[in-house]
């Protein structure tokens, strides 16, 4: 299957029997109440626009837009719609065929001209701390939408409010520090190897300490993930072929990546670059964390940490991998960690991708329902496996409330001294 | 009747509708929007509505309703959109009224056990939300997670549990409705009886013919003691027929006795992984609840008709996740008949118990006849049967025969001395099937009661009643059947 300008395919609509079976489990659908803004909806218009009933217009985009890529209607799914690849489909042939407003257009370009370079990124990420002190995200509120200026507001109030720790150094060979059971790669990332070197570090730590040599080559790019999602699939190609160009020949029993978002296309580059044998190849080898580990088994000596930690179920880990007990596992390996669960807990937290940046709103309802249900349960520390999901958490959250990957617990709980 | 043109009086309903929904959502100008309330679950009918109405209030309703019996405007109820009759589909240049983001529960009674919710409100909800006082919402259709309270009234929508327990009808004591002349009336009360005529029964299945339900007053019930399940495999349909007539036979009323065929199992398997057999030619599903003395016993007697019947296996559920993921599996059935092919028709036909297995060879010589497969679920207590038939919509030839097979399935059934819904309700689709069933003075005496109700013929017209346009000039003419006449058979 290749993303393209032509459209979702007849044949994976066709698929979709009009049920409405993943009505209750759709996000936008419990917000707005709208056929249209559902993913049996959304599948018609596709639908429909197949067979010249409705055009490629403003409001056709306005309900593909809306849709948070979130993947849960696939899960709640009984009839097997490939919904994930009907989407990018959708995605990619308003990028290609629809003319959007000229603001609307500045604003991705903005985004994708940014997010995907970690060169680029560094110096918005040191603006973000500085302006969390000097409070200039109160720009963000009463601007729910709009121009490049309330978007340039929405993601410095995203970013967190301490530049995180330094990345780990590239281009090295990390090795086991335990028992040798193979080697393994670790992918770094755009954001979050600007964002998020503290995880990246944990993952060595935890995966050296489990018996592997952690190879973490320098000069990977971004995935291409954010892009393909958003429908950016010319952007979503090229990031995703370099990315295979540089790391295609390593030798690694598996590559590892921290981000869920990143996983989902990382295991189906098949579909970005189809027919491509070395891209083939190294989807196959690609593994979340979470599932490693867990497939893997635990062999390190894990210390007590007593807390209690809020679990949130990325979407692209829970839904667009099925990913769902491994990440419980891990963290009741911990002893003296106890896991519990938000109410709704299968709901989008609104991050999404770009989500949070151009659909501001429905992601500000998202994020403060996702993290009251969070406060309600009195956590130490909120844990989710995706970077996207962290920082959306944590800008809708008391600042008192810790945040972090599960597998910085699992390192945190190496280094702690045995009581 | 207003005098002005169509399009002017529905240019001037877009222009007031708007102010009448205050809380609410008017749809007027995004054609793709329109677009997806063209169908309901039921995707082979389809008409793009002028407008659609996301109502919060009964008083948006209301106003909405009034506008539309001013200025002589066609509109139709919707719920969730699950109707497999095409009952929601909207009338050519009419409106619909969703109800959907009317979904809230005003108060649940522990005491006299009443919910009284709103029309939007999921039905699983409502057990969902009554179970931490130990009570639950009765009526259990296959798409409870998704359909509408105001769906099932509309529909008297049931589900397997409804052998034991009844259709929604048992369980709605009152309904809040918003009539087609744009008046709010309460029919029935909070007490099972009430005096008079039952208006509140005649508005119950009335498939959104007599006005718009706004709140409904549900009955609870509290959660059996103790509740079994089995799954029985068997090696031939007939055979498992034979075992849901002994059951019954013994004066057993289980809760639920689901029946499926081979390839209904295989696609439910697919879907959802229940841990059914693929080797078995047909499966039952029965549940026993009420105290758990009572249900020890029952369960023994089940088992032994199925055992005596020839059952292959018998699974128990071991607990509520294993009781769970066998329903799960059986809830999943229609949509899970997307894996087996591109498209396929849901029929929903009733008939005598005793009929059952020789129905289904009955189904097979006619599927075998136009080379097409038929996937088979029922509610086997109720002689209530699903078949699904399978085709390629890319084929037109294909198309046309499934549809010609699943209309054939149907007159089987009146054929039989059964009925041609038993739940799906008659909408769009079976529209012209009422008049196999029915003679013109039965039809005329229903018309007379919806005219006293509608008298401009506004409130979901062209569904339920065979229309000329709808059925060609000469609707068949019921016939009764030998059996009916010789008094063997009863029509219901
Ligand atoms: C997979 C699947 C399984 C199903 N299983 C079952 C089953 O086991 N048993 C069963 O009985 N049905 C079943 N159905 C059919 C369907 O779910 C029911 O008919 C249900 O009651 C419809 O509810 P809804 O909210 O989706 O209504 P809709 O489809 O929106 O509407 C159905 C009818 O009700 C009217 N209506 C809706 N809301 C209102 C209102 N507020 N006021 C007035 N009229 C209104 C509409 O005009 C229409 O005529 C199934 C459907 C699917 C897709
Ligand atoms: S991906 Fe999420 S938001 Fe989009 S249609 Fe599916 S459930 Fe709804
Ligand atoms: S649950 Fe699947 S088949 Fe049913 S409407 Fe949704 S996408 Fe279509």
């Amino acid at each position: 299957m290749s993303v393209g300008a032509t459209g979702p395919e007849r044949k994976l609509i066709d698929t979709c029997v009009h049920c409405g079976f993943c009505l209750p489990a759709c996000p936008t659908y419990q917000l707005s109440s709208n056929e249209a803004e559902s993913p049996r909806g959304r599948i018609d218009l596709m639908r429909r626009y197949l067979d010249g009933a409705i055009g490629l217009d403003a409001d056709f985009v306005a309900h593909i837009d809306s849709c948070l890529g979130c993947m849960a209607c696939v899960k709640a799914c009984p009839s097997g719609v490939d919904y994930e690849t009907l989407i990018v489909e959708a995605k990619s042939m308003i990028h290609a065929s629809f003319q959007r407003p000229s603001r609307q257009r500045l604003v991705r370009k903005v985004i994708f001209a940014i997010m995907p370079y970690p060169a680029r990124m560094r110096p918005l990420a040191r603006l973000g701390s500085l302006s969390k002190r000097l409070g200039v995200e109160r720009i963000a509120k009463g601007r729910a939408s709009g121009g490049v200026a309330a978007t340039l507001a929405s993601a410095l109030a995203l970013l967190p409010r301490v530049a995180n720790s330094a990345v780990p150094a590239r281009n090295r060979l990390y090795s086991a520090s335990a028992p040798r059971r193979g080697v393994v790669g670790l992918l770094t990332g755009c954001v979050s190897s600007v964002l998020f070197g503290s995880t990246e570090q944990a993952a060595i730590d935890v995966l050296c300490a489990e018996g592997f040599d952690v190879l973490v080559p320098g000069g990977q790019g971004c995935c291409g993930a954010l892009a393909e999602h958003a429908g950016e699939a010319p952007l979503a190609r090229r990031l995703a072929g370099a990315l295979v160009a540089r790391l295609g020949r390593e030798q690694v029993d598996a590559w590892i990546t921290t981000s869920a978002g990143c996983g989902s296309t990382l295991k189906s580059y098949d579909r970005l670059l189809p027919g491509n044998p070395a891209s083939r190849e190294f989807s196959e080898r690609v593994r979340d964390i979470h599932e490693f580990l867990y497939q893997q088994g635990l062999r390190a000596d894990y210390k007590p940490l007593g807390m209690r930690v809020a679990y949130h179920p990325a979407c692209h880990l829970a839904n667009a991998q099925g990913i769902v007990d491994e990440p419980l596992a891990l963290l009741r390996a911990i002893p003296g960690c106890e896991v519990v669960l938000p109410g709704q807990s299968g709901t989008c937290c609104g991050s999404a991708g770009i989500y949070n940046l151009v659909e501001p709103a429905t992601a500000q309802v998202l994020g403060k329902a996702k993290a009251s249900s969070i406060a309600e349960l009195h956590a130490d520390v909120v844990a989710t496996g995706n970077p996207g999901c962290l920082l959306q958490i944590a800008r809708y959250s008391d600042p008192g409330l810790a945040s972090a990957h599960p597998v910085e617990l699992l390192a945190r709980s190496l280094r702690a001294s045995t009581a | 009747m207003p005098i002005a043109s169509l399009s002017d009086r529905i240019a001037e309903f877009k222009r007031r509708v708007v102010e009448l929904v205050p809380h609410g959502e008017c749809i007027v100008g995004d054609a793709p929007a329109l677009s997806s309330y063209g169908a309901d679950g039921l995707i082979r009918f389809r008409q793009t509505p002028e407008v659609v109405v996301l109502a919060k209030s009964t008083e948006e309703v209301r106003a909405v309703v009034s506008l539309c019996a001013e200025l002589g405007i066609p509109f139709v109820g919707r719920g969730s959109g699950t109707g497999l009759s095409g009952g929601a589909v909207p009338p050519a240049h009419g409106v619909v009224i969703a109800a959907s983001a009317m979904k809230g529960i005003v108060e649940i009674d522990p005491v006299d056990r009443i919910a009284v919710v709103e029309p939007g409100v999921a039905n699983l909800v409502v057990s969902e939300r009554s179970a931490p006082l130990g009570l639950y919402y009765a009526p259990d259709p296959s798409s409870q997670s998704v359909c509408s309270i105001g769906g099932n009234v509309a529909e008297n929508s049931g589900g397997a549990h409804c052998l034991k327990y009844g259709f929604t009808t048992n369980h709605v004591l009152a309904v809040e409705v918003v009539l087609p002349d744009g008046s709010v009336e309460v029919l029935g009360g909070e007490s099972p009886f009430e005096p008079g005529l039952d208006l509140r029964s005649s508005f119950v299945g009335s498939e959104g013919t007599l006005g718009i339900v706004t709140k409904v007053w549900l009955r609870l019930l509290s959660r059996p003691e103790a509740v079994r399940t089995l799954v029985a495999d068997f090696d031939s349909v007939e055979s498992a027929g034979a075992a849901v007539s002994a059951i019954i036979a013994a004066g057993i009323v289980p809760a639920a006795i689901e029946m499926m065929d081979a390839l209904a199992i295989e696609a439910c398997e697919k879907a959802v992984a229940a841990g059914y057999s693929l080797d078995a030619a047909a499966a039952l599903i029965v549940e026993v609840d009420g105290s758990q003395e009572e249900v020890d016993a029952l369960y023994e007697e089940v088992k032994t008709a199925c055992i005596t019947c020839g059952t292959t296996k018998i699974r128990e559920a071991a607990d509520q996740a294993e009781r769970s993921r066998i329903w799960l599996g059986r809830k999943a059935a229609f949509a899970a008949a997307g894996r087996l092919a591109p498209a396929y028709i849901v029929q929903d036909g009733v008939v005598p118990r005793t009929a059952l297995s020789s129905i289904l060879g009955r189904i097979q010589e006619l599927a075998n006849q136009v080379g097409l497969r038929v996937a088979n679920v029922f509610h086997a207590g109720d002689g209530n049967l699903h078949p699904l038939v399978l085709y390629n919509p890319d084929s037109t030839q294909e198309s046309e025969a499934a549809e010609k097979l699943a209309t054939e399935i149907v007159e089987l059934c009146v054929e039989i001395g059964g009925s041609i819904t038993g739940e799906h309700g008659v909408g769009l689709e079976k529209a012209c099937s009422m008049a196999a069933m029915f003679d013109d003075g039965d039809l005329e005496a229903m018309q007379r009661l919806r005219v006293a109700f509608d008298s401009q013929g506004i409130a979901n017209p062209g569904k339920v009643f065979p229309t000329p346009r709808l059925c060609g000039d000469a609707p068949g003419r019921y016939r009764a059947h030998a059996l009916e006449l010789s008094g063997e058979a009863v029509r219901f």
